[in-house]
């Protein structure tokens, strides 16, 4: 007796929360019955393997002809083949989008083209996640890309309009977006001790400050055919930043600025001496990397240069944390001291936001 | 073609004076070459205002019933006759049917059966037939004479009091050729053979001493040529009063109001027990210990709402599967009708073990289908089994073992025994069911006949003659003895044990409530599910067929619970079973049922509860009672004070103080009739003002509705069920019947992910279409609904498949009782004045 056909469908549609992990996470139906078997449910319930491998199939079916839906969440909304109850569906759009930490960052800052996507079997192997599953991530985040990528108006708004996300979610889905578009170096050696949250964190504050969207011109000339809002840097503060130079390349500029600092936080550091033999070195650095900002190229090794000058100085000095806050905000406060500096509201612009990306990205 | 049907019975239930048709039941039988039929049956009846004393209630009777054929014109084969032999064989073909037709009348089947003893019914009614059918006439015009003929009502739920006496289940079988149609477009034919039937039916009832037929249902399976036409129904003996126009009548009524006691009146036989149809068991009544009952009852209708349940019902189903030979024409037909007599008693022996198992006395709304394929008979009888207050505890089963004594096979047996006790003790715990201890004197009365035959042989031969006369009334005083005569008989009791009881929190039932089960919450799952089984190899064995079919229905009731599981504690109701054999090997089996969750804290009904109940019934809100304006008649004579006290009780046990789910059952009982009268509407014509005004309620509610009434509501959200009530909530407003057809086919079978994908796709699609339909009716709910056909063919080679569903129901809007008790307090002249004008007028 073999069965042919086996289906149920329920006036509302049924979700098994469980199943549809194991789906999501790209495991065929076999391989889910076999890990619903692990999970002990048939002793919980008394059903028959027939009955699980009936019941995942059904799931399996369900969802299948669900995903095209999922794929433009407000359809879900609106179709009425499936009647599913709003917190349901939120769930199942939630759930879908959903993406893993270890995927994400080997594709975050990488264009999402055909060519990327041919390296997800090297991907899947080296995380240990399917293969289906990083399709599904890798499309998810290409898909909201294109939605998004040519639209005005906050990122994360927008997404959260196309995409029916959560707060949460749709931040995440920004900073990949934004990651992508700029082309971020996340993959090298050296941030590898970096966590997606940290690279997001980065991305919002960046959003928030260092996009044309940040400066709040839209309303005004909504016609005007500029970059996209929240997606691209604002090329002119980029082109700004060149003059903060003078901080460092004019000498007494540099060494009133060291000893501004140098005479607030004295007493006050556990690694004073380290950051008074340092401090020109550190400022150097943070200011370049500002200075270079202007070309593609330096964008997309922000990160790595941040790394590079910044943290790893500082770590092998072994500064705390609450150092290098405070010896951050004095930096950057104790400018507004400098009588001859005139660029201070675009020093704040600048520092404002890296003070916050340092911050975040000190640790081990 | 089933508009112009609705059309024609419209008619007809004008002509009889009716201006509504409930209970309507509508098929299409899929002759193949003979044509398309569509076949209809419901019960006609009159529609009143409720301010009015007037019967709302079948003011009617006996199902109108139209045929409409039309041969498929594209067939390359106009005549069918042609395929059929030479023209001497004609008349055979005719005379095929009346000796070849089956009534499952047999003793086995009707063990309950009863006489109306004493005074009661006595002169007016139960014992001649002629006496209430009279009555139940008296209104019909002469028009409609020839309606007569048939008393049956298609309804399965009936308002207090209507329900007498129940016989018990009478049914029907005759097994036809469709190719000998002598005019196939022409409904004669085919309608004679239905007369016959119902002939056969009504004469039935009366052998049980029953004047009227409820519950009544046909239905017809198609193979090729051969066609088993069926109907049943339970013979049942009506409350006259209901069947006249409002009127009471002397003293009689009166007296069979003191002699019906609650909840127990409808159990007691209505025949004669001196001169019983066939041999039963009469106890005194549990209840009343004043008249006879039968030790079980089987019905095809729904438990009656004042009916005293001890414990919880469950469904019980029997299956069995037999092969028969490949044959063509009449050597088919014979084959088949052979076959039928053996297969009816085969599931009733199944139905009764397995009901004496769960250690109850009576089944509801059994429905048995007998369904046939090109080389086997399938037949699948599902019932719910409850224990009823009044009839007498279920003995135990005895096994028997009939070769000669060797050790090890004897301790078999006395091993089986003591697993059938184990089983009766464990599910007499798991459904509740505690029946009162009473004392043997009180019971045990004389009972005038001693034949005491109750206990069931089986049998698999003609040898069951000769067996049953064996005296196994040893033992136990009605220990049901099976006997185990061959491995066959083995399996069978071995499928006895293997039926795996629900998962707790679970419970199943295929009538519209489950007994015993009273705080329904809101939350209810509808779903279909189908599957189809491939047998595996050619050359099957009865047994081996039974078994698997056994396995797939049962795999599939796992199945349903396991994936409602999230709903606990929840019950499944109204399970409708379909077996089809669309292929030689294939069986497809589609069950449609709805999951609705309950209370289990408030869910503990005993009998206890009963008799607070009726204290509650002080707190009646006269709304409900107004539901039934036959009380207000018997209100008008104050001579009847008693009776109509009495009526006041029960309804008021059966409307205040039982459960919230019984109550929508009685007011959407009322609003399934309103409902089906605008139905009808549609086809006829000029009823309509008094329908739409119908009720004051009614009015009530419409002004409710233009209170805020929808906006509560989740947009988009429509409920469906096969219920005709929902639970929490009440249906203010019915907009019509749903009856739709759909057609799908697929070139591109794999692609859409097999057969699986395709069909669910397809139901799901066909559950969004019912759903828009209805929301663009302005409706949110569909109640009544009914998957009626799913025939499902495929052709994996050629990557093709094809599908018809049909499937009915009725839309209605709801708004649910919390809403409406905000919005009734806001307006609360809207529900006591009508009532008032009610209670003044009578």
């Amino acid at each position: 007796m073999t069965s042919e056909l086996d289906i149920f469908v329920g006036n509302t549609t049924l979700i098994d929360e469980d199943v549809y992990r194991l789906w999501l996470d790209g495991y065929s139906v076999n391989d889910a019955v076999a890990l619903r078997v692990r999970s002990g449910i048939l002793e919980q319930t008394g059903a028959t393997a027939g009955v699980l491998q009936s019941d995942t199939m059904d799931h399996y079916r369900t969802f299948h002809m669900l995903e095209r839906l999922l794929h433009a969440p407000p359809k879900l909304l609106h179709q009425l083949i499936f009647q599913i109850p709003p917190s349901r569906q939120a769930l199942l759009i939630e759930r879908y989008y959903t993406f893993d930490e270890a995927f994400v960052r080997e594709v975050l800052g990488k264009k999402l083209s055909k060519g990327t996507k041919k390296d997800l079997d090297d991907i899947s192997t080296k995380t240990g996640i399917t293969l289906k599953s990083c399709r599904r991530q890798f499309d998810n985040f290409k898909r909201v890309f294109k939605v998004v990528e040519e639209m005005r108006g906050s990122l994360v708004d927008n997404i959260q309009q196309h995409f029916l996300l959560s707060d949460r979610l749709a931040r995440d889905y920004a900073a990949i977006v934004f990651f992508a578009n700029n082309r971020f170096e996340t993959g090298k050696k050296k941030l590898q001790y970096l966590s997606f949250g940290d690279f997001a964190f980065c991305a919002e504050l960046m959003i928030q400050n260092w996009t044309l969207g940040a400066v709040g011109e839209a309303p005004t000339d909504p016609d005007s055919q500029m970059d996209d809002m929240d997606v691209d840097l604002d090329k002119e503060f980029l082109q700004d930043l060149k003059e903060l130079k003078v901080l460092v390349a004019d000498k007494d500029l540099l060494d009133l600025h060291k000893s501004l600092v140098c005479t607030a936080l004295r007493g006050k550091l556990s690694v004073f001496s380290e950051m008074e033999t340092n401090f020109k070195n550190l400022s150097r650095g943070l200011v370049n990397v500002a200075a270079k900002l202007t070309h593609n190229k330096d964008v997309r090794d922000l990160f790595v240069d941040l790394v590079e000058k910044f943290v790893e100085p500082c770590r092998s000095d072994h500064w705390p944390l609450s150092d290098v806050r405070l010896f951050l905000n004095q930096y950057s406060l104790s400018v507004h001291s400098l009588d001859g500096f005139r660029h201070q509201v675009l020093w704040d612009r600048y520092m404002g936001t890296l003070r916050g990306c340092l911050l975040r990205l000190y640790h081990d | 073609m089933s508009g112009e049907l609705q059309r024609k019975i419209g008619l007809k239930v004008l002509e009889m004076r009716g201006n509504a048709v409930v209970g309507y039941l509508q098929c299409f039988d899929l002759e193949g070459e003979s044509g398309l039929v569509v076949r209809a049956i419901g019960t006609a009846c009159t529609l009143d205002k409720l301010s009015s004393p007037a019967a709302f209630l079948p003011a009617c009777n006996s199902p109108s019933r139209e045929m409409k054929e039309s041969p498929f014109n594209e067939d390359p084969n106009p005549n069918p006759h042609s395929s059929g032999p030479s023209t001497p064989l004609k008349n055979q073909t005719y005379s095929f049917s009346p000796s070849k037709s089956y009534s499952r009348q047999s003793s086995s089947s009707d063990t309950d059966l009863s006489l109306t003893p004493k005074t009661g019914m006595g002169s007016g009614s139960a014992g001649k037939e002629g006496g209430p059918f009279k009555a139940l006439l008296r209104q019909q015009t002469q028009s409609a004479l020839e309606q007569r003929e048939f008393p049956f009502l298609t309804l399965t739920a009936f308002p207090p009091g209507l329900l007498v006496h129940v016989g018990g289940v009478v049914s029907a079988r005759s097994v036809k050729l469709l190719d000998r149609i002598h005019n196939p477009d022409e409904p004669e034919t085919r309608d004679a053979w239905w007369a016959e039937i119902r002939q056969e039916i009504k004469s039935h009832a009366k052998a049980l001493g029953c004047h009227a037929v409820v519950g009544y249902s046909e239905s017809t399976s198609i193979c090729e040529e051969v066609c088993i036409l069926s109907a049943s129904g339970t013979a049942a003996v009506l409350n006259p009063r209901f069947l006249q126009e409002g009127t009471v009548e002397g003293s009689l009524e009166q007296r069979i109001e003191e002699n019906l006691p609650v909840g127990c009146g409808f159990c007691h036989i209505p025949y004669d027990e001196l001169n019983m149809p066939f041999p039963a068991h009469l106890t005194y009544c549990y209840n009343c210990r004043k008249q006879k009952v039968p030790d079980v009852l089987f019905t095809t209708i729904d438990l009656p709402t004042d009916a005293v349940v001890i414990g919880k019902g469950c469904l019980i189903q029997a299956r069995l599967c037999r092969l028969k030979k490949k044959a063509q024409a009449e050597a088919n037909a014979t084959a088949i009708s052979n076959l039928l007599p053996f297969m009816e008693y085969e599931v009733h022996t199944q139905l009764m073990n397995k009901l004496k198992l769960k250690g109850m006395n009576a089944l509801f709304g059994l429905r048995i289908q007998v369904t046939v394929g090109e080389n086997m008979l399938m037949g699948l009888a599902s019932a719910t089994g409850v224990y009823l207050a009044a009839l007498p505890m279920p003995g135990g089963i005895q096994i028997a073992g009939k070769t000669p004594s060797d050790g090890s096979y004897e301790q078999h047996i006395s091993h089986m025994q003591k697993k059938i006790n184990d089983t009766i003790a464990k599910n007499k715990e798991l459904y509740e069911i505690n029946p009162p201890e009473v004392s043997e004197e009180i019971i045990g009365s004389p009972i005038p006949e001693p034949r005491q035959r109750s206990r069931l042989l089986r049998s698999q031969s003609e040898s069951s003659d000769e067996v049953t006369e064996l005296d196994l009334s040893h033992g136990k005083k009605d220990a049901f003895v099976l006997e185990i005569d061959d491995t066959d008989a083995m399996e069978d009791v071995h499928s006895l044990l293997t039926d795996v009881p629900p998962p707790s929190g679970f419970y199943s039932c295929n009538t519209e409530i489950m007994p015993g089960i009273n705080n329904w919450t809101s939350e209810i799952q509808m779903f279909t599910s189908v599957r189809v089984v491939r047998l595996s190899s050619l050359n099957l064995t009865n047994q081996a067929l039974n078994k698997n079919f056994n396995g797939l229905c049962e795999n599939l009731l796992k199945s349903l619970y396991f994936k409602l599981r999230s709903m606990t504690p929840c019950c499944l109701c109204h399970v409708n079973f379909t077996v089809s054999l669309p292929e030689d090997e294939l069986i497809q089996v589609t069950v449609t049922a709805v999951a609705i969750t309950f209370d289990k804290n408030q869910a503990l009904q005993t009998t206890k509860a009963h008799v607070e109940k009726s204290l509650q019934r002080a707190s009646t809100d006269n709304e409900d009672l107004l539901q039934f304006p036959l009380e207000l008649c018997s209100d008008s004579l104050p001579s009847h004070a008693f009776s109509a006290t009495k009526e006041h009780l029960e309804s008021a046990s059966s409307n205040s103080g039982t459960p919230a789910a019984q109550r929508d059952r009685c007011s959407s009982w009322i609003e399934l009739i309103k409902l089906k009268a605008q139905t009808i509407r549609r086809g006829s014509i000029k009823t309509t003002v008094t329908v739409e005004k119908a009720s004051p309620m009614g009015d009530g509610n419409f002004r409710n509705r233009s209170a805020p009434p929808c906006a509560s509501s989740t947009v988009g959200v429509v409920k469906m069920t096969p219920l005709s009530f929902i639970p929490g909530a009440k249906i203010t407003k019915y907009l019509g019947i749903i009856n739709m057809f759909f057609i799908r086919e697929t070139t591109s079978l794999r692609e859409e992910g097999g057969v699986s994908g395709f069909l669910h796709a397809f139901i799901a699609e066909v559950f969004a279409m019912v759903r828009a339909h209805v929301a663009a009716l302005g409706g949110n709910a569909v109640v009544s609904y009914i998957m009626k056909q799913c025939v499902f063919m495929e052709n994996p080679s050629k990557n093709q498949a094809q599908c018809l569903i049909n499937v009915s129901g009725d839309a209605v809007v709801f708004v649910r009782e919390s809403d409406l008790e905000v919005m009734s307090t806001q307006q609360p002249t809207v529900n006591c004045q009508p009532s008032c004008t009610g209670e003044v007028t009578t």
